[in-house]
């Protein structure tokens, strides 16, 4: 069972990275086909986030050399030209047209419509009174580019900083004079690895957008027609069990009164909901993309130095072949990891308008709030990513190879390839560390602890859910807290429990002593926790809390350690705890006299190991109803 | 091994459900209607209704230069003939027949401080001493082809008194050191009648400018557009960016506009 489990799970890893590569390659033709440079091509949002993020010298020297561009441009008209005579025209215009336009942005925007400005600033910037006359007179729109196309990158690839904003960079080769194959290979793997890098940098920001559409909003209604398929048949389960007497009329009424409507409501307004939710979340990744837009420039700077990197003592071929190899994958990786987001985000929420019906179900319902919490965790993982992303970026950037003119070592660079791959496949693989070591989700909403995989299982794994789904497991096995509000359907009973010195009344049974002072509806659930022992059980092994100490040990680990027990053990382990509620509640005990103890101990023995009995089952949930079992 | 078999049969099922209904929910969309154009746009390539009137047409004399044309009956019709034939005077700049260019526009407009805007760019270029290569054909530094744009839009017009008139004229304009290039403008004329239209004011006018309330907007320009042929030649994509933001309103096609 063991190597079975281990075999699915290095199948699942296998299907999913080879899922991040085929989306890597998907979105990347969109990226390489932009590349084709037209006349009157403009600087792309990704381009411009990152001339945003320019230090601001850098941005500076850019504006600078665009308002020579446009002096240039203004100065190709004959007139001008000729009344500029005296004066050096594209200098002249130049300082005129960076009068106003102050940015580099302004300046790319500038096209040629409004000549006021340009023409009230030329006598200031130095120009011959005849050149402000020709502004004047109106014929200075005849013939006028704004600055584009080829123009506009070979004006930005001037510039260090203009390199980095359209994403170009000249890789030396590797290895000067390749001998055999395998240098060659080196060469080219180094020169894919930082080329594909490069354009992976450029383009992470902009390839996962999740919309709640029109087209999704067709799909879900489809699914949610199914799910309410499923509804009518969990009817049937929910009076089965309940004629079975597996939940009790309490539950089978909350179900009806209140999860019945309310997963009409969710049905009809799931998608809105998933709107505005999924608005808020793209305020949130547009509000972090910016700071970590200039984070990533950095990075680009410093991955731009890797395609001067040459062969120098144990950084030979091998080492390049390795490193930039994995340089590669990391960066495929993590874009293959944001462009999977929107996808599992869209099944995921097919799969919940799917489970919709479970929600009548006492006994599945957990499991549609564990999708709608999955959900709503991976669309908060994409702010959360680009924040780490920021973060490590701006960690690796700082590093001496990287910063000033870097080092002059093979090891050194060696390393700093290294380290840049690493810090990427840590990217790539981090959102499962997200939830590992970011503890956003409560613990309480994430209540599921179950071993299987359901419906929603599967859309997990083609989403690329299921690391995340395992470590919110591992978490919830740890740390779920008893007393879920409307969760199991014996929720009702710990609540009830808890509210008052109860406990004694339980276990002293059906006599109505009037020791407890329960509220009227009390006695009718009791009688019908009495036919149910189970759901006794819990409420006596909860009752521990009841009396003021409060129980240290979680269900989880209750019931990790009922399931491990067998036989004898268990039963002695059920003693103990129940031996364990009654010892905290002596001081009552001793108050309730000799035969009530003894009374209260039986009951709570046999109690605590018909619990023990009834956690186990319910660890492992029935899904034959989906499996077809 | 069961279990293993049944996950995967569920996987399959589930993506078996979602691709089968992605496929029904998304039925292609129906190629949107084109509108139908209406009987007045009928006629232009471009979509604008196409006049009966001719450039190089309307008057009965021609001026001292003897290509310009003039003694116009008065129409409205003949303003916009006038100041189609009147536009080269405007914005024709060659060297070698400058001096007569002016005499012609004297003779053809009113004295006003209109005269000085329009002959300023052709003064500079003829007084210049030296000028950098890039004239084109002989003496040429920008001459209009009135017949590439074709198109002219009668703002106010009061027959044999005055009218203002938008007339949208290719051309081809010199380049400093490089080789010429091709534009479109639209020239804005004020003709008052004084026994033949005369031109009283002329502007190019600019983005947010209207002539002093006389016109609704500048009317289309090519400023912003690069052409790889020096020859002007009206596209229809151009056609909609020249237009961008301005008013198609009132445009007419000249019969004999290059199309």
């Amino acid at each position: 069972m063991q190597t079975l489990s281990a075999s699915r799970t290095i199948r699942l890893v296998a299907i999913v990275l080879a899922m991040f590569l085929s989306f890597g390659i998907i979105t990347a033709g969109p990226a390489q086909a932009a590349d084709d440079v037209s006349k009157s091509e403009k600087l792309n949002a990704d381009q411009l986030k990152r001339l945003a993020g320019l230090p601001a010298d850098q941005r500076d020297k850019i504006r600078d050399r665009l308002n020579q561009e446009l002096g240039k441009n203004a100065c190709g008209d004959f007139a001008f030209s000729t009344a500029m005579t005296g004066a050096n025209c594209e200098s002249v215009s130049a300082k005129a047209f960076g009068s106003f336009l102050t940015t580099p942005e302004k300046a790319l925007d500038y096209d040629g419509t409004n000549t006021v400005p340009f023409c009230a600033a030329l006598p200031s910037a130095g120009a011959p009174s005849p050149a402000t006359a020709w502004c004047v007179q109106g014929s200075a729109v005849k013939k006028f580019l704004p600055i584009a196309g080829v123009v506009m990158r070979t004006a930005l690839s001037a510039m260090p900083g203009g390199q980095v904003v359209l994403g170009t960079v000249d890789t030396v080769a590797f290895i000067a004079n390749a001998k055999d194959g395998f240098e060659k290979f080196a060469n080219t793997v180094k020169a894919e690895g930082v080329k594909s890098t490069n354009e992976v940098l450029n383009n992470l920001l902009k390839v996962s957008v999740f919309e709640v559409d029109d087209a999704f909003r067709s799909t879900w209604a489809a699914f949610a027609a199914i799910g309410i398929l499923v509804m009518g048949l969990m009817y049937f389960k929910l009076w089965k069990d309940v004629s079975n007497e597996e939940i009790d009329m309490d539950s089978a009424r909350t179900s009806l009164l209140w999860y019945g409507p309310l997963s009409m409501v969710l049905v009809l307004f799931g998608p809105a909901i998933g709107y505005v939710i999924n608005g808020w979340m793209s305020d949130l990744s547009e509000g972090v993309t910016f700071w970590t837009a200039s984070r990533v420039t950095d990075f680009g700077v410093a991955i731009s130095r890797f395609a001067s990197y040459e062969s120098s003592g144990a950084f030979g071929p091998l080492a390049a072949v390795l490193l930039f190899g994995l340089l590669f994958i990391a960066a495929w990786a993590m874009l293959g990891l944001l462009a999977l987001q929107p996808l599992a985000l869209y099944l995921l929420g097919l799969g919940v308008a799917l489970m919709i019906g479970f929600m009548i179900h006492p006994k599945y319902r957990e499991r549609v709030g564990k999708v709608g919490v999955l959900w709503l965790g991976i669309s908060l993982s994409k702010p959360l990513l680009l924040l780490l992303m920021g973060a490590v970026f701006s960690y690796i950037a700082s590093r001496p190879a990287f910063a000033g003119e870097g080092v002059d070592d093979g090891m050194v660079n060696a390393t700093s390839v290294f380290l840049a791959a690493a810090a990427m496949c840590v990217l790539a693989f981090a959102l499962p560390m997200l939830y590992k070591y970011v503890p956003i989700l409560p613990s309480s909403s994430t209540s599921m602890g179950e071993g299987r995989q359901s419906v929603a299982g599967a859309a997990m794994v083609a989403g690329a859910g299921a690391a995340i789904s395992s470590s919110i497991r591992q978490r919830r096995t740890a740390q779920v807290q008893s007393g879920t509000p409307g969760g199991r359907s014996g929720g009702s009973y710990g609540g009830g429990a808890t509210k008052g010195p109860s406990s004694m009344t339980h276990s002293e049974g059906h006599s109505g002593s009037g020791l407890g002072s329960n509220g009227p509806g009390m006695s009718g659930r009791r009688s019908a926790a009495s036919r149910i022992p189970n759901d006794q059980g819990a409420a006596t092994g909860q009752s521990g809390q009841g009396q003021g100490q409060p129980e240290t040990r979680t269900i989880g680990e209750l019931q990790k350690a009922d399931r491990a027990g067998t036989g004898g053990a268990k039963a002695s382990q059920s003693l103990k705890t129940g031996a364990g509620a009654v010892g905290r509640g002596s001081a009552k005990v001793a108050a309730g006299g000799a035969t009530a103890f003894l009374l209260a101990g039986r009951e709570a023995a046999r109690q605590a190991s018909m619990r023990g009995q009834r956690s186990a089952r319910s660890m492992a949930p029935d899904t034959d109803h989906i499996s077809g079992r | 091994m069961r279990k293993h078999w049944k996950l995967l049969t569920a996987l399959g099922a589930v993506i078996l459900i979602i691709a089968v209904a992605v496929v029904l929910l998304n039925p292609p969309v129906p190629a949107p209607k084109k509108d139908d154009p209406s009987a007045l746009q009928a006629s232009g390539k471009f979509g604008f209704p196409v006049s009966g009137i001719k450039i190089g047409e309307g008057g009965t004399k021609t001026a001292s230069d003897g290509k310009t044309i003039t003694g116009y009956n008065g129409t409205c019709d003949s303003a916009a003939q006038a100041a189609a034939n009147y536009t080269p005077l405007i914005e024709d700049v060659n060297t070698s027949t400058w001096a007569q260019q002016k005499k012609t526009l004297v003779e053809v407009g009113k004295q006003g401080p209109w005269v000085e805007r329009a002959t300023f760019n052709g003064d500079l270029l003829a007084n210049a001493k030296d000028l950098p290569p890039g004239a084109f054909d002989g003496q040429w530094y920008y001459r209009s082809d009135v017949a590439a744009g074709g198109l002219y839009r009668v703002t106010s017009c009061d027959e044999k008194k005055k009218a203002v008139v938008q007339v949208f004229t290719g051309g081809v304009a010199a380049v400093v050191n490089k080789a010429p290039s091709a534009f479109f403008q639209t020239v804005t004329f004020e003709l008052t009648w004084s026994d033949d239209w005369k031109i009283s004011d002329f502007a190019i006018v600019q983005a947010g400018q209207d002539f002093g309330g006389r016109v609704k907007d500048g009317g289309p320009m090519s400023v912003g557009t690069s052409f790889d042929d020096p020859t002007p030649m009206l596209q229809s994509d151009l056609v909609d960016a020249f237009f961008q933001g301005k008013s198609r309103e009132g445009w007419v096609e000249y019969a004999n506009a290059k199309r």
